[in-house]
């Protein structure tokens, strides 16, 4: 689980960095946001139940994580932004379409923040496993 | 208010800008009472969306201020305890007790009391950085915050 909060957290951290300058970097934010997100979504399965979806269609990890909300009794709202992000992948990885900074890049920065929050409030043991930022 | 104070007040924002960009998506309280109604914190920082570690920090206008206040620091539960000060008040006696960082040490244990510097920058904006980052501390504070953040709302969070 420690790997893939590790992993979520360096994303988030370059997509920070690189986000000081989005006419330039906009791209790399808008997929470091998704990655973020899904290795945020990995941490939570692992430390939840000891597993993680290996399909290659991250909605199946959306859902597993939606199955893992009931089973809990917790507010799937947070998956929204989940979703948001996965369904855009490909797009913003692949896509021949320019990418909008404010429709895209930033709402991605926005949905993977409120995704971690939603995440961190209703699973505290992927908080609170060994913390350290040094 | 004295410029003092108004320093004072000034410096809550440029810190917490500052913590923000270490954490992740950390919830800041300003003037916390913290960790009992009747002590209070000039910021409380928890990380993760208010419920990872706790960070505190004890801002002065002075650099010579923020060292003598380090053993009260040293007594505020957290996992990482700062210091903040005005960058232009360092003077060279203050700032090589600082390189030396004996001080900043507890007398046994693990932890390191951070050190943050608050610099005005272009006009009268102010920028915060970190001199020497904090070491954690040990104490798990997990029922003290569940207590208080079901009774205060940060002044900063990322919901």
């Amino acid at each position: 689980m420690l790997h893939h909060r590790s992993r979520s957290d360096g994303f988030l951290q370059a997509m920070r960095v690189l986000a000081v300058n989005l006419e330039a970097h906009g791209n790399a934010v808008a997929l470091l946001a998704v990655h973020a997100a899904i290795s945020l979504g990995d941490a939570v399965m692992l430390a939840c139940t000891g597993r993680r979806s290996k399909d290659q269609d991250h909605l199946a990890a959306v859902d597993a994580l939606r199955r893992l909300c009931a089973s809990r009794g917790i507010d799937p709202a947070g998956l929204n932004h989940l979703s948001w992000l996965v369904a855009r992948k490909t797009v913003f990885a692949y896509g021949d379409k320019r990418l909008d900074l404010n429709d895209d890049v930033r709402r991605a920065q926005l949905n993977v923040e409120r995704f971690a929050t939603w995440a961190y409030k209703h699973f505290k043991e992927i908080a609170r496993a060994e913390r350290s930022h040094d | 208010m004295t410029e003092t104070q108004r320093l004072y007040e000034r410096a809550k924002e440029p810190v917490s800008q500052c913590m923000i960009r270490r954490l992740l998506l950390p919830s800041v309280y300003w003037d916390a009472p913290w960790p009992t109604p009747d002590r209070q914190v000039d910021l409380l920082v928890v990380d993760r969306a208010g419920v990872g570690d706790v960070h505190i920090v004890e801002i002065k206008r002075r650099a010579a201020d923020a060292i003598k206040a380090i053993p009260q620091v040293m007594a505020i539960p957290a996992q990482y305890k700062w210091i903040a000060f005005y960058a232009d008040t360092l003077d060279r006696k203050t700032e090589s007790a600082i390189a030396k960082r004996k001080m900043l040490f507890p007398d046994k244990g693990p932890g390191c009391v951070g050190v943050i510097a608050i610099e005005r920058t272009t006009g009268s904006a102010m920028e915060a950085r970190i001199l020497v980052p904090a070491e954690r501390f040990p104490g798990s504070y997990d029922e003290e915050l569940q207590l208080f953040s079901a009774t205060h709302k940060p002044d900063i969070s990322f919901e």
